[in-house]
């Protein structure tokens, strides 16, 4: 949190504001360790800032996305994986060197697309790509998910 | 079992009065959503051999492929929380919150083998007895039996749930759902004998819409519960002060008369002259006591009734602000200024409208019990309804299950902890 004060974002509540970015604290582990940041919309260069920062005060940054429905369907094509009709699926894939990690709900037509962040997938520009590739390029306003701090 | 798998696998699972709200962490701010109902098909039946039906039971988004007739849907559908308590021995309902989660569970568990179940935060009703507890834990265990989907599981009062999305721990929440309210002052830990519960929630509101739909001339289609909630939810306004919003609405008809088109049919919905009627449907959540309301009861809508459901009461006209003082009232003296001062409001019960150019007239559910307070000479009040109502136990839940580390176990005399159920 100092981290964030220093680096000039505001704090309302439990609200983190910074350019284009909206984001939220939504839990922490007892023993401090870890929080939940839900990011709920910024540009990309934004969130990448706010991952930049992140990585140097954290081991690492789990970053998810949820989508559902046409959102959903959306992101498989980007991806260029077909969505299965019945079951839950968990797959791997990689783009732009980061393993992304794939869940697909059929029965509730959703999908969470997850990858460990570090220094290297911020620095690389990986992160962009990734939230471009998910979102679509031209969706540069869409809402993130989630972001899982581990804090160092 | 270590802590990072933990935070990975925490599930919510909300068993609300009317929807079951149900995901895993992964899912961020909105948890998916179906009915709290299941429908018993007749097994017997020869359409229901022919087609190769072999459940017993159907739930979630399935449920309307096989509804059979009115008549049967009486029968065969059943609600199991409508109070919030299911009955020890109510087989039936029990067999139907066990699909709900099976339902919930499988549509998330993954298939590979790293997967050792999740960590389930389920919440239910403050007044549920202990049995209710009990029977969850049973429920998870029997899922196991067939396929391992539960490693641990812990369950929290829904108003705690909501005081920990808020990460409030003293406060007030009134949590309002379809089937009841309630009301339930926290002080880290809910102050279970100063919990007030009634008998009405937003199902209330539907059983009085569905009168003034029958007055308007739309009798038929009233008796669908599913068409009379989406015009309850379209048209109904929280009155200020009712009287004041009835002289409004007589004098001022073109601005609170309504046309209402129901998606995907050719119904139409208008209430021009009647449109004063809109304002009774808000007033009723708070204040059924109301002179106005006597003519629908004796013209046979059901009265909300005080109800004893084990050792708890749920009162059916007490009005919402009486409720929120009885209860702080129950506290000791010096937590009271504490408890009036953040006043939470959840659940779908709260989330009403004001519709442009109706700002002096009608208000939202904060406002409203403020005005009741007021009314009471409690002021100072500071209420507030959480963001996404519906969702804030399901938050609470994930909130929670993220915060407990896994090797906390389940202690009954604190009621917190994780069981484990693998």
């Amino acid at each position: 949190m100092e981290a964030l004060r220093a680096a000039g974002y505001m704090f309302e509540g439990n609200g983190i504001l910074g350019g284009s970015l909206k984001a939220e604290f939504r839990a922490a582990s007892l023993s401090g360790d870890e929080v939940i940041i839900l990011v709920k919309s910024a540009e990309p260069d934004d969130l990448r800032s706010l991952l930049s920062l992140l990585t140097r005060e954290c081991w690492y940054v789990d970053v998810y996305y949820h989508l559902r429905g046409e959102g959903a369907q959306a992101a498989a094509k980007n991806l260029g994986m077909q969505l299965p009709e019945n079951g839950v699926y968990r797959s791997r894939m990689r783009f732009s060197d980061v393993e992304l990690r794939v869940e697909a709900y059929p029965r509730l037509a959703a999908l969470t697309i997850s990858y460990r962040a570090g220094w290297k997938e911020v620095n690389s520009g990986a992160v962009v790509k990734v939230h471009e590739k998910i979102l679509g390029g031209g969706n540069r306003k869409s809402a993130l998910n989630r972001l899982l701090g581990w804090i160092r | 079992m270590s802590e990072e798998y933990k935070r990975e696998y925490v599930f919510g699972l909300d068993y609300g009065t009317s929807d079951f709200k149900f995901g895993p962490i992964t899912l961020g701010e909105v948890p998916e959503v179906i009915e709290n109902r299941g429908y018993f098909i007749d097994r017997s039946s020869l359409m229901s051999r022919i087609m190769g039906v072999n459940r017993e039971i159907i739930v979630g988004k399935d449920i309307p492929k096989f509804l059979e007739s009115r008549e049967d849907l009486a029968e065969r559908m059943v609600y199991p929380m409508r109070n919030g308590i299911i009955a020890k021995d109510d087989e039936r309902a029990w067999k139907i919150i066990k699909e709900l989660t099976k339902y919930a569970l499988e549509s998330f568990a993954p298939p590979d083998e790293e997967f050792e179940g999740f960590y389930v935060v389920a919440s239910i009703s403050v007044v549920s007895p202990r049995y209710m507890y009990e029977k969850l834990f049973e429920i998870f265990r029997e899922l196991n039996r067939e396929k391992i989907l539960v490693k641990a599981a812990t369950i929290i009062p829904q108003p705690l749930a909501v005081a920990i999305a808020q990460k409030t721990p003293t406060c007030t929440v009134v949590e309002s759902g379809h089937g009841n309210t309630q009301i339930c002052p926290i002080s880290m830990y809910p102050v279970r004998n100063a919990v007030i519960a009634l008998n009405r929630g937003g199902g209330a509101a539907n059983a009085l819409t569905m009168e003034i739909l029958k007055d308007a001339g739309y009798g038929d289609l009233a008796k669908e519960e599913s068409f009379v909630k989406l015009v309850k939810e379209e048209i109904g306004l929280i009155p200020r002060i009712l009287d004041e919003a009835i002289r409004y609405a007589r004098s001022n008809p073109e601005k609170v008369k309504v046309s209402l088109k129901i998606p995907g049919t050719r119904i139409r919905v208008v209430l021009d002259d009647m449109a004063w009627t809109r304002f009774l449907i808000g007033e009723f959540i708070f204040n059924p006591g109301h002179e106005i309301f006597q003519s629908y009861f004796t013209r046979g809508m059901p009265k909300p009734s005080d109800i004893k459901f084990g050792d708890t009461y749920f009162y059916g006209m007490m009005d919402m602000s009486e409720a929120v003082i009885t209860s702080i009232e129950k506290c000791s003296i010096e937590l009271q200024p504490h408890l009036y001062s953040r006043i939470l409001l959840s659940g779908g019960n709260f989330s009403w409208n004001v519709p442009e150019g109706l700002e002096e007239v009608a208000v939202k559910a904060d406002e409203k019990l403020k005005q009741l307070l007021l009314e009471k000479e409690i002021e100072g009040a500071s209420i507030s309804i959480v963001e996404d109502p519906k969702y804030s136990v399901w938050r609470g839940c994930m909130v929670y299950g993220y915060a407990v580390p896994h090797d906390y176990e389940w202690r009954w005399e604190k009621m917190e902890g994780w069981m484990d159920v693998a």
